[in-house]
């Protein structure tokens, strides 16, 4: 009877959890030495760039115990940023224990905390692990004790490694077996599968990875998801190794996946319970949320010829995420594009590279915004999130915009630096506790607005990454809102425009006009850069023609070296986006929207 | 000078913005001689000092010349341009056996025409046609040319100062050479020594002297702007000097920093400082300005002519896109319909016409897409600018409205012209336009 054990490694960033994945996975014999690269679970480039993991993956891994017991360990892979919270809770929703990394010289970290508390929110089993002990910097002593008084854990209980060397990687095997608990193989009671995540096969469909509680599941049957009802006849059902391995059945305590012909990741909900069609399951297992984009913003091909390509582009973009969601959209300055939805700022970011990398688009992102609401004079209610759809300024009775509560928890050495940057993004109703000592929760009432932008980063920044931050949002509240425009010698770009709070308009105004002085390249005529509301002018930046570009010879008869020149100058245009008359590059636009580079 | 287009436009010159002369329509030959005594920091045209390889490379020019001579495009000439590297270097004989062997494909030497007369060429069609056929355009017989006073062809010949001697300039007055263009690029010696030069100010007075006392008529002046450590003062200073000479052309320089020169290296390495942007564009329109009140036509954007009869004929092939074959390592060749250049090693360039080759490195046809990018690019640095259909697009027109607008362009008869602000964003315009 083999034995399963489902868990999750949860590290502060560059403690060691990519690392350890790799050596537990090269140690199950899953993979030879010769095929061994860094990073094994993290499949896209961004990913390997930034060192994070923005889609998760999951392995199973085989394993014998010293005792001599066969066993299935199921590592659940988890997203690190705030943006995916909820597709961390559900992860960790499909474990019974996890292996919190601790770094041996750097200690417990702000995010080691965070992971804690959420592995106790899920009722966890946790086996903290003292990694890179190879490190001449090792302060194991210093660890465990940081382990005992911050995470309020047994130090005794850590397992020392050095996932680098692979010293201890076999006792972390151990105490997964033995410290997780079973999960428990209930096979008679109607199925009840949590879907944890799905990506997308170009020949499959939707690969669905899911978390068995109850019941069993194979080829053949017929699934149903409850949240909406629907139902797909299974083709396949598996185990991740490195890749698919196809398996006739899977039953409670399983992890896996199912191929059920499904065409669009969007069909499938993160968090959704399945059943099965012929013998549904009484009730669904808690914590569904449907998630709901809260930054908005619009991609236009940088020429209007590349429409096309940009609808295929997103079309296939969009089998593989399903946090994004888009309509058309059009702009007087950009042409035709598409209003999308996403889950965060650093989620726009990621999509925007994939499109730009993966698809090979050169695209323009216009100024992110949150949803606001409108109330009018004549009585009606509208919704607004894009600035190109704000209402005329004197048919408006009140404006609102959401607000969300926000959990920070920092050592309390950088408590003033971090009340500061709060206090300077409109935040009000706080609350401080004390969990452990030496460390500060603060809650803090704040305007989503303010948050998406580069809150988390500017957070990080003051904190020397000790800050944990999370958030959720909790209602809208009235807020003066106003529109505020980037002319670009005196012509607007609508890419530009934003909705803001009106104490917020000039900083807001000065920091884009600045940001497109310092990206704009000097060209043959003066240009003006103005931010405005309304008809005020409240911020202006000015770039100066330049006065000579000429090159002083032909070279001889060399005409072709000029020409390629010029053929170069041509082929940089298409990077460049005009307004007016005004040559504004792809660049420009980028950087302003990445407001966090002060 | 203000960033403002002015309520005036400043015109170019004082000549004709179309020259009184048709533009040059046959084609032009052009030697490069390449190798130079010593290299100067700052320029980067092909060049060796191994000056052993000199007698190998004459007779190398004289196989490639007898090759391309069969092509039937080779029927002749009427401008031949010595240039390097260091023609000078040759010295009396050798620049005489190149000179002699360089006349025969003109069309009609000033030697020869003194003895034979126009109509003495075989009948049919005259020998710039076959090119110009080929090359899509309607040529001017140049037997219709008419002026007799005016040479048949211009010859002319790059010297350095330090290499004029009264033997070569008789030397080359006898072979035919009608101009010269001498590379003084300063009059001032701390300027001279920084450049590397083989001069000094004396040297190049007594060189001008020489030239002009061996009767040459059309004399050339190479000077260099935008020194490190130049203002407008020194500028002035400089190009009053040239003037004082009378010289019949100047070709006034901004220093360019090539990459892979010595120049290059010493302004990475931050010991070599241009004059700041501003003071660039200040000196150009300086010297734009001094030149043009002593009556000088701005024909190009580095390029003036005391008379639009004496604009350099053979440059302005290379700018109006008029067919023109060059000989030696790194030469650069133009039939109307294709580009092609040597390879830029003397060695390599020997090899090949030793093992019966053409010494050609690469080669491209240039469609009507590419022409039309040389038309801009090269226009927009010329007086004459570029015809309008060329821009007769949608989108284009406007902007070409608006640089009209800006006090960038002129129109004049059905063509758009750069002003002397224009010529300095030469680059951007073209960019604009295409």
């Amino acid at each position: 009877m083999v034995q399963i054990r489902n868990f999750s490694i949860v590290a502060h960033i560059d403690h060691g959890k990519s690392t350890l994945a790799d050596r537990l996975i090269q140690h199950a014999g899953l993979i030879q030495e010769r095929d061994f690269r860094n990073q094994l679970l993290d499949d896209m480039d961004i990913e390997r760039e930034r060192g994070i993991t923005i889609k998760s993956n999951t392995v199973t891994l085989p394993y014998k115990s010293k005792d001599g017991m066969e066993y299935e360990l199921n590592l659940i892979d988890t997203p690190g940023h705030v943006d995916f919270t909820y597709e961390v809770s559900r992860a960790l929703a499909s474990c019974e224990g996890v292996l919190l990394l601790v770094d041996a010289s750097q200690g417990v970290e702000a995010q080691t905390m965070a992971h804690l508390y959420a592995a106790m929110e899920h009722d966890l089993t946790i086996v903290p692990v003292i990694n890179k002990i190879d490190l001449p910097s090792a302060d194991i002593e210093n660890a465990k004790r940081q382990i005992e008084h911050d995470l309020g854990l047994d130090p005794e209980d850590a397992i020392l490694c050095s996932a680098k060397t692979g010293e201890g990687v076999e006792e972390v095997l151990e105490a997964i077996v033995q410290r997780i608990p079973d999960p428990g193989q209930d096979t008679e009671s109607p199925l009840k599968a949590l879907v944890f995540d799905a990506h997308y096969d170009t020949f499959r469909g939707t690969v669905v990875a899911f978390r068995l509680f109850t019941g069993s599941v194979q080829k053949g049957q017929t699934l149903r998801f409850m949240s909406n009802d629907a139902t797909h006849h299974i083709e396949e059902v598996g185990r991740f190794r490195l890749g698919r391995d196809p398996v006739k059945k899977l039953q409670a305590g399983d992890v896996g996946y199912l191929l059920a012909g499904i065409k669009t990741v969007s069909d499938v909900h993160i968090g959704d319970t399945i059943t099965l069609d012929d013998r549904p399951a009484d009730e669904a297992l808690p914590g569904f949320k449907e998630i709901k984009p809260v930054v908005f913003s619009s991609i236009y091909p940088i020429s209007s010829d590349d429409f096309p390509a940009l609808v295929d582009a997103l079309e296939k973009y969009e089998l593989n995420d399903a946090s994004l969601v888009y309509e058309k959209d059009t702009s007087v300055a950009l042409g035709q594009g598409f209003r999308c939805g996403f889950l965060g700022l650093l989620h726009l970011e990621i999509v925007q590279e994939r499109l730009e990398r993966e698809f090979n688009q050169s695209i323009i992102m216009t100024m992110p915004s949150v949803r606001y609401r409108f109330n009018l004079k004549d009585g009606q209610h509208i919704v607004v999130d894009n600035p190109a759809e704000f209402p005329d300024p004197m048919l408006i009775e009140s404006a609102e915009e959401p607000y969300v509560r926000i959990t920070i928890m920092i050592p309390d050495r950088y408590m003033g630096a971090v009340m500061q940057l709060c206090l300077d993004r409109r935040a009000d109703n706080s609350n401080f506790t004390y969990p452990v000592p030496g460390r500060i929760e603060i809650n803090f009432d704040m305007p989503l607005s303010e948050v998406i932008f580069d809150f988390y980063d500017r957070l990080k920044s003051v904190t020397q990454g000790y800050g944990s931050f999370d958030y959720e949002i909790i209602a809208y509240r009235q807020s003066d809102l106003v529109k505020l425009d980037i002319l670009v010698n005196g012509e607007p770009v609508d890419a530009l425009a934003s909705m803001v709070h009106r104490e917020r308009a000039r900083d807001r105004g000065l920091r884009v006009c600045t940001r497109l002085k310092d990206e704009i390249p000097r060209q043959m005529f003066k240009i003006a850069i103005q931010a405005a509301i309304g008809r005020t002018i409240i911020a202006r930046t000015t770039i100066s023609p330049y006065r000579k570009d000429v090159t002083a010879k032909c070279y001889g008869g060399d005409i072709s070296r000029k020409r390629k020149l010029l053929e170069k100058q041509k082929k940089g245009k298409k990077r460049m986006k005009m307004v007016g008359k005004v040559e504004i590059p792809q660049s420009a636009f980028v950087s302003v929207l990445k407001t966090n580079q002060e | 000078m203000a960033d403002r287009p002015s309520a005036k436009p400043i015109r170019n010159g004082t000549g004709p913005l179309v020259p009184d002369k048709p533009a040059p329509s046959v084609p032009g030959l052009y030697v490069h001689v390449p190798f130079c005594k010593t290299k100067c920091p700052y320029c980067d045209f092909y060049s060796v000092t191994t000056l052993d390889l000199v007698d190998r490379f004459v007779e190398d020019l004289e196989h490639e010349m007898r090759w391309r001579l069969a092509d039937a495009w080779m029927d002749g000439f009427d401008s031949l341009y010595v240039g390097g590297g260091t023609p000078s270097i040759l010295g009396p004989e050798r620049l005489q056996r190149v000179l002699a062997m360089l006349s025969r494909p003109l069309i009609t030497s000033p030697r020869a025409k003194e003895t034979a007369a126009p109509q003495s060429r075989p009948a049919g069609r005259t020998p710039g046609e076959a090119v110009a056929e080929k090359a899509g355009r309607t040529t001017k017989k140049p037997a219709a040319e008419g002026a007799s006073s005016a040479p048949d062809v211009e010859v002319t010949v790059e010297m350095n100062p330090a290499d004029v001697t009264a033997d070569l300039m008789a030397v080359m007055r006898d072979a035919g050479v009608t101009r010269v263009s001498l590379g003084v690029q300063s009059f001032d010696d701390q300027e001279l020594r920084l450049l590397g030069r083989r001069h000094d100010r004396a040297g190049a007075i007594a060189a001008i002297e020489e030239i002009r006392k061996a009767g040459f008529a059309d004399l050339g002046l190479d000077i260099i702007t935008d020194l490190p450590g130049s203002n407008l003062e020194t500028l002035r200073r400089s190009l009053d000097q040239a003037l004082a000479f009378r010289p019949e052309h100047l070709s006034c320089y901004a220093l360019t920093i090539a990459e892979g020169t010595v120049f290059g290296q010493r302004q990475q390495a931050g010991t070599l400082v241009l004059p700041d942007p501003d003071a660039r564009a200040d000196q150009y329109l300086e010297t734009a300005r001094v030149l043009e009140e002593a009556g000088y036509d701005h024909y190009e954007v580095s390029n003036y002519a005391r008379k639009p009869r004496l604009r350099s004929r053979h440059n302005q092939k290379y700018w109006n896109r008029t067919p023109y074959l060059g000989l030696g390592p790194a030469a650069h060749s133009f039939d109307g319909t294709t580009r092609w250049w040597n390879l830029a090693d003397v060695h390599r360039y020997h090899e090949r016409l030793s093992s019966g080759h053409l010494p050609v490195d690469e080669q491209e046809s240039i469609d009507a897409d590419m022409a039309r990018m040389e038309q801009l690019a090269l226009g927009m640095r010329t007086a004459a600018g570029i015809s309008e259909t060329l821009v007769q697009r949608p989108g284009l027109s406007e902007v070409a409205a608006d640089l009209v607008a800006q006090g960038l362009l002129e129109r004049h008869d059905g063509r758009l012209c750069p002003t002397r602000r224009g010529f300095l964003v030469a680059d951007g315009i073209a960019a604009l336009l295409v």
